[in-house]
C-alpha cells in the first residue's frame, strides 16, 4: 500500500521486479537508472555479490517531483533470483503496491518461470494481496536470442492470470519503457486514500 | 499492537517530532530518523544533512528483515536492537512493535548505554503516537486524487517518452553503422 505522509507532504510507492535468476530484473532498472535524466533518479543501490549477482536487492527511487503539493516517488526494488534466497525475496515484497515479473524467454529456462511465478503468488497470499487486483506486468526478456519460447507458448504456461505483457530485450532498453510506464500508471491508477 | 495505516497525517507527527527532539537533547545524538518496516520514511530530527534518508530507510529496512531471518535460525522471533560501530558515528537500531524502526546515529560511543536506555523509552511514546492516527479533515493541504492521477500519469509519459526517443535514435545509429 502507498505511503502518504501528510507532515512531509510525501507519497511513495513501491513496485518490485520479481522473477528468476538472471533473468534481467537488475538489468531492467539499471536501464532506467542510466537513460532517464538525471532530476527524475536518486542513488541507486544495488547489494551485489562478487560475481555480480544480486545478494539482497537493488533500490531506484523514481523522483517525480512535486505533484499537487506533494513530493511523489516511485521506489523500484528487484529481488534476488536464486532460489536459495526466497527468504528476502518474501521481506522485500512486503507493502510493495505493484509487481514487475520478468520472464526469461529461454526454452531451458521454463520450469523456473514457472516456480518463480508459483512462489510470488504464495508469497503474495501470505501478505493477504489479492494477485487478481494487485497491479502487475509480465516482460518476457531476452528475446533477442534464439531458443525462446514464443509468447504465445510463455503466456499459457507462465502468465497465467493474463496480465499486461511486454516482449524486452532488457539489455538494450527494448521494452523496458513500455513495461515501466504500465506499471507506474496501473499503480497510481489504484491509489486511494483509505 | 494495534494497527498502523500507511497514511501519516500531521498531527501524529508533531507529536512524535516532539518526543524525538526531547531523545536528541537527552542523549546528544545526532540524528535520529524514523521509518516504516518495508523503508519508507516517516519523520527525521536533528541534523541530517549528510545522509540521503530515501536511501537509508530502504537499506535499514533490508539489514532489519535479513537480522530477523538470522534470528529464526537461532530460534529467536526477531532482534530488536541492532548496533554499528563506526570508526566516529555509530547507528542504534531498534524495532517499534511491528510497524517501525527507529534509527539514531552518534558519535560519542559512552553514551550508547544513554541512547539504549532512552530509545526504549521514546519507542513506547512514538508506537503510541503512529497507532492512535490522525484525521484527514484536519489537514491544511487537501490530496485532490483526481487531480493527482491525472498529472502523475500525464508525468510517467514524459520521463519515459523522452528515453524512449533516445533508444529510437541510439538504434537508427546502430543500424546505420552496420
Amino acid at each position: 500500500m502507498a505511503s502518504l505522509n501528510y507532515a512531509l507532504r510525501e507519497i511513495n510507492f513501491k513496485i518490485v521486479y520479481y522473477g528468476p535468476g538472471l533473468g534481467g530484473k537488475t538489468t531492467n532498472l539499471e536501464y532506467i537508472y542510466q537513460s532517464i535524466s538525471p532530476s527524475y533518479k536518486g542513488k541507486m543501490i544495488s547489494l551485489m555479490t562478487d560475481k555480480e549477482r544480486t545478494l539482497f536487492f537493488d533500490f531506484l527511487p523514481l523522483e517525480l517531483g512535486e505533484i499537487k503539493g506533494f513530493t511523489t516517488r516511485v521506489h523500484l526494488y528487484t529481488v534476488p533470483g536464486q532460489e536459495y534466497y526466497e527468504a528476502s525475496r518474501k521481506l522485500i515484497l512486503k507493502g510493495a503496491d505493484g509487481v514487475v515479473f520478468i520472464v526469461d524467454s529461454q526454452k531451458d529456462r521454463l520450469n523456473e518461470n514457472i516456480n518463480s511465478y508459483k512462489e510470488l503468488l504464495l508469497r503474495l497470499k501470505e501478505y493477504n494481496l489479492e494477485f487478481d487486483t494487485l497491479p502487475c506486468v509480465v516482460q518476457y526478456n531476452k528475446r533477442d536470442l534464439s531458443d525462446i519460447h514464443s509468447v504465445f507458448h510463455l503466456e499459457e504456461m507462465v502468465n497465467l492470470h493474463k496480465k499486461p505483457s511486454f516482449e524486452a530485450i532488457a539489455i538494450k532498453g527494448v521494452g523496458v519503457f513500455a513495461t515501466i510506464k504500465v506499471i507506474c500508471k496501473s499503480v497510481i491508477e489504484k491509489f486511494e486514500l483509505n | 499492537m494495534g494497527d498502523y495505516k500507511s497514511i501519516t497525517f500531521s498531527s501524529q507527527i508533531e507529536e512524535i517530532n516532539k518526543y524525538l527532539d526531547d531523545f536528541i537533547i537527552k542523549t546528544t545524538a545526532i540524528s535520529i530518523i524514523l521509518i516504516t518496516k518495508d523503508g519508507q520514511l516517516i519523520t527525521s530530527r536533528g541534523d541530517v544533512s549528510f545522509i540521503n534518508t530515501t536511501a537509508l530507510a530502504a537499506l535499514v529496512a533490508g539489514s532489519f528483515a535479513a537480522t530477523k531471518e538470522v534470528a529464526s535460525l537461532l530460534g529467536e522471533r526477531e532482534f530488536s536492537i541492532l548496533l554499528q560501530q563506526g570508526e566516529k558515528r555509530h547507528v542504534h537500531i531498534s524495532l517499534l512493535g511491528s510497524i517501525a524502526m527507529m534509527v539514531v546515529v552518534f558519535e560519542n560511543l559512552n553514551n550508547v548505554g544513554k541512547v539504549r536506555f532512552y530509545a526504549k523509552e521514546v519507542s513506547q511514546k512514538v508506537t503510541g503516537s503512529l497507532i492512535k492516527g490522525g484525521k484527514r479533515e484536519e489537514e491544511r493541504v487537501k490530496l485532490e486524487l483526481l487531480n493527482f492521477k491525472e498529472y502523475a500519469t500525464n508525468l510517467i509519459d514524459t520521463i519515459f517518452s523522452d528515453s524512449d526517443s533516445a533508444l529510437i535514435e541510439q538504434t537508427k545509429t546502430e543500424t546505420k553503422e552496420k
